[in-house]
């Protein structure tokens, strides 16, 4: 069956992602995001045919939080879906703005991501995954807890995790600490290219990296994401219309998602998970880039923008994307392969490293992607080169929900 | 058969605080509050009167931007009597009943809740005319306006 | 639509007070059973969408554990936070792109013995003003609603009472609900405890733990897994204004735009004489006729008089609720799982004690939000649109 072609017309954001907003309430952040979303293009809010929305509700304690904001973005008496899968929520209700138009019922759809971290404790909340399963074993017994308790112990929770899965990976590929401080120097000094990102700085270097504390051993506190707050507000429309609405369009050729296990390991039985396989990103890429058909996505994308909650998965994401041979992404990194204008160019925006609104932040990989194939990402990160395709990558909860987008300058073929 | 039913309560020392913004538009409608004065938002595109007043009007996505001063008077539009409170989810007895209202403010297109004093729940009923009762010194929260009391 | 999608399987809990075994068991055996029942293996389902929430259990990212004991691991999946019928949505729109040919939606609700509605309730006031004023909760929201209705329409309190002891009477033939108190009278719920006038314990929703499960797939497919697919002829959602104080509580409009597109795309111009029973999402006995009429199945206002001459009973001129309702048992993010299944299980003749007569086409609806600031529409029919 032939599925109807979808194609981003506009990316909004509120304004530059900070650590407080002490002038706005969510509402209306948000309401400004979705005013900057429709400026450049010529709809107005009656033109929106449904909404969708998402964020992880545990950081500002609000539960359906689409209810309140239904007068500020516009959607009164207009359909409105809620999503939400922890870190990658944004592109998952991307992905779900996508079905809204490829299923036919819906024409034109607004897809919000955000996320108010100063109005909530970001550690709490992140604690709140696990946390509870912890003390419920620590207080009862591992009979008593959920099933997570014991092989969360064994990873550590979600920072342990990642020193966990950095080792591993560094173990893997070969490299070391430096590398996680080169690629976070160069996510900084990305950022500071990229007029929207939080941490901007420019002309950072990897000693600048290395003189911050180490947080859990391979991860410096330099190489972990700040919290943010933002939104961010895409518009998606069907081919017949994106001409008419706007003057860019960025085709979506594939959307997939996968999800594996939160449990790091298995005590009964001794069994660990490596954090650093992650099996499940590369099935969802090949996925994607069936769907898209693209056959060597090494040549064929341009530029990619990946969920590097830490530093470190900016050079282990695109090894199980295939986008970089396994092993190579240091040695890439090295010669300036990794950078706005080298080969490959990953996370030319800075990253989640430099911005990181949850609920917002895998939306805007694929904004970013979209920016890029579309020739609109401002300050200098605009990769040099033609874009045909641009990947778009999420992670969320304990590395175990996965999404990828890829998005181009041509529909689909078939 | 009776099943022994085993439950736990685990203490998870995870204390979520949560410091909101309240944006502009509260803040200006809590001073006035404070100063006993009652205001709302009028909206340039269908000139609604907004209350409480905030910067989106639902209906025709214009942002409200003139503050008008209502007179803190109304009429009961609906109410309920309270017989129970609910206290971190636990729906508790009220040693006395509470009415509830909701509020057609003069002036404005809004109904406000409201707690309804002034007149004994069984003889309250819908097209009481009522006036804001203002809590004196003012505190500074939403509380200011205590409630509003029916006028004969 | 451009493919028709049917409801293929479906399964539900026999819902509990309190749970004897842990959530993740429950929806384990659940999705297991249904899975053997079926004749299908994880193997068979393209896409998971799951509906649970974050303060609904005291969890961040409530589904992480949740997700393989549904058999969705290394699997394609996604969460919707809302009412599950929005989940149910969600997956007929993944089929209807062509991308997916089956979906499986799961919801639950430890209500019970985990966790009080009410204080659910709560965290979805905006915390900077009502939820300040700590007058507005789920209770005296509906309470309010439920004065609004019957300050303006000739409902008594006695008709409520009727409303909920009928939608008692009908769960207590469902042997999946709860709340079942043979020979319950109007006396009976007149004489439960008082929250907010008019509404008592018995006029609200029972504290529930239980799960349902429900299947969907494309034309072809469904042909293959059933002789008996329930054919979604419509389905369209709708959200409101969120301030309270501007909405007419006594008929949703988000319900009755919503509702209007659904018949739309099913082609029903005239419900009250096409539909023959419908499904609500009624938490409170008062909302019963306030749904029932933005639906277009009674007149407005009428709500005194259906329950009067017993139309709404399973054998009456359009039955509401013939499996008893939320008022029967309500597991949160499932309830408007439920309410797709028991609509479907009418259609398939499964209905037993509550089988209405010759059921071809019925509603199904679910909310989420104060007073139903969201709602949700399914047409579902014994044959797809012609």
């Amino acid at each position: 069956m032939r599925m109807r072609h979808v194609g981003i017309i506009s990316v909004g954001y509120n304004g530059r992602f900070v650590s407080k907003r002490k002038d706005v309430n969510i509402p209306e952040m948000i309401q400004a995001a979705v005013e900057n979303a429709l400026a450049k293009t010529n709809l107005t809010l009656e033109d929106i045919d449904a909404f969708v929305e998402g964020n992880m509700p545990t950081f500002e304690g609000i539960n359906y939080p689409n209810l309140w904001l239904s007068d500020h973005i516009g959607a009164v008496n207009k359909p409105l879906m809620r999503i939400s899968t922890g870190g990658t929520t944004g592109m998952s209700a991307f992905h779900c703005a996508y079905y809204h138009v490829a299923s036919g019922l819906y024409d034109t759809v607004m897809a919000i991501g955000w996320e108010k971290h100063d109005e909530g404790d970001a550690q709490v909340g992140l604690g709140g995954i696990v946390l509870p399963e912890l003390f419920t074993m620590f207080s009862f017994g591992p009979a008593m807890s959920g099933p997570g308790a014991g092989g969360t112990l064994t990873g550590g929770g979600s920072t342990g995790g990642a020193s966990f899965q950095a080792m591993s990976y560094l173990a893997k590929c070969g490299g070391d600490v430096e590398h996680i401080d080169m690629i976070a120097a160069q996510a900084r000094s990305n950022a500071a290219k990229n007029p929207y990102a939080h941490l901007q700085m420019p002309g950072c270097t990897k000693e600048d990296i290395a003189k911050t504390p180490m947080v859990s051993y391979p991860l410096r506190y330099g190489h972990t994401c700040p919290t943010s707050c933002g939104a961010c507000a895409m518009i998606l429309t069907t081919d017949r219309k994106a001409k008419k609405y706007s003057d860019h369009v960025a085709w979506v050729k594939a959307v997939a998602a996968g999800t594996s296990d939160a449990t790091t390991g298995n005590l009964v039985e001794g069994q660990i998970t490596d954090p650093a396989e992650q099996l499940i990103a590369t099935q969802v890429a090949k996925k994607a880039y069936a769907m898209a058909g693209i056959e060597d996505p090494k040549k064929e994308i341009q530029v990619a923008e990946v969920y590097d909650g830490f530093a470190h998965q900016e050079l282990m994401w695109p090894e199980r994307l295939l986008l970089v041979d396994e092993g190579k992404a240091p040695e890439m990194l090295e010669r300036g392969a990794l950078a706005i204008d080298g080969d490959m160019p990953i996370n030319p925006s800075g990253g989640v490293v430099s911005t990181n609104a949850i609920g917002a932040s895998a939306m805007v990989r694929v904004a970013e992607a979209a920016l890029q194939v579309m020739g609109l990402a401002e300050g200098g990160h605009q990769v040099p080169r033609k874009v045909r395709n641009a990947l778009a990558h999420g992670w969320g909860g304990l590395f175990q929900f996965v999404t990828v987008t890829i998005v181009g300058d041509t529909k689909r073929k078939g | 058969m009776a099943v022994e039913h085993h439950y736990v309560t685990p203490m998870v020392p995870l204390t979520f605080t949560y410091n909101y913004r309240v944006g502009a538009f509260m803040e200006k409608y809590l001073q006035g509050l404070a100063e006993k004065r009652l205001y709302g938002v009028r909206c340039p595109g269908c000139k609604r009167v907004l209350v409480p007043p905030r910067s989106a009007c639902g209906q025709c996505h214009a942002r409200p931007d003139e503050w008008v001063e209502l007179p803190a008077s109304g009429t009961l539009e609906y109410f309920t009597v309270a017989h129970v409170c609910i206290e971190k989810g636990e729906i508790k007895d009220l040693a006395q009943p509470v009415i509830i209202g909701m509020v057609r403010v003069d002036g404005a297109d809004s109904l406000l809740t409201a707690k309804i004093q002034g007149v004994a729940p069984s003889e309250c009923r819908s097209g009481l005319r009522v006036k804001a009762v203002w809590k004196d010194p003012p505190a500074g929260t939403v509380h200011d306006l205590d409630h509003f009391k029916v006028v004969s | 639509m451009i493919r028709n999608v049917a409801v293929v399987g479906y399964k539900q809990t026999v819902h509990t007070a309190a749970s004897e075994v842990s959530r993740e068991r429950m929806v384990y055996e659940l999705v297991k059973s249904f899975y053997q029942e079926m004749g299908i293996t994880k193997d068979d389902i393209d896409t998971f969408v799951m509906c649970t929430n974050d303060f609904q259990e005291g969890r961040t990212i409530s589904e992480v554990y949740m997700v393989p004991r549904i058999g969705a691991y290394m699997k394609d999946e996604t969460k919707v936070d809302s009412d599950g019928i929005n989940a149910v949505f969600y997956g007929l729109m993944r089929i209807l792109s062509g991308n997916y040919e089956t979906a499986l939606i799961v919801g639950y609700g430890m209500g019970g013995s985990e966790f009080p509605g009410p204080m659910i309730f709560n965290h979805m006031l905006d915390p900077i003003y009502e939820r300040q004023l700590g007058l507005v909760n789920e209770i005296s929201a509906a309470a309010l609603q439920a004065n609004a209705y019957m300050r303006k329409y000739r409902l008594t309190e006695l008709h409520l009472a009727k409303i909920a002891a009928k939608n008692v009477r009908n769960a207590s033939r469902n042997p999946y609900a709860v709340r079942r108190i043979d020979g319950i009278s109007a006396d009976d719920v007149l004489s439960s405890r008082l929250l907010y006038s008019p509404l008592r314990e018995l006029h609200m929703y029972p504290p529930t733990d239980g799960a349902c499960v429900l299947m969907l797939a494309s034309e072809e497919k469904a042909r293959q897994l059933t002789d008996t697919p329930v054919w979604i002829l419509g389905a369209a959602n709708c959200q409101e204004t969120y301030y309270l104080g501007e909405r007419d509580l006594t008929l949703p409009v988000s319900l009755k735009l919503a509702a209007k597109q659904a018949y739309k795309m099913a082609k029903i111009r005239k419900p009250s004489e096409q539909i023959d029973l419908a499904e609500l999402h009624t938490n409170f006995a008062s909302q019963e006729p306030i749904f029932a009429e933005a639906l277009g199945l009674y007149p407005r206002g009428s709500g005194g008089s259906v329950i009067e001459k017993g139309e709404s009973e399973v054998t009456g001129k359009i039955p509401l609720n013939p499996s008893g309702g939320p008022l029967g048992a309500n597991p949160f993010t499932a309830c408007g799982i439920i309410r797709i299944a028991e609509a479907c299980a009418q259609l398939r003749g499964e209905a037993g004690a509550n089988q209405v007569k010759d059921a071809r086409i019925a509603v199904a609806h679910g909310y989420v939000g104060i007073c139903a600031q969201h709602n949700t529409v399914f047409v579902l029919g014994t044959s797809p649109v012609s």
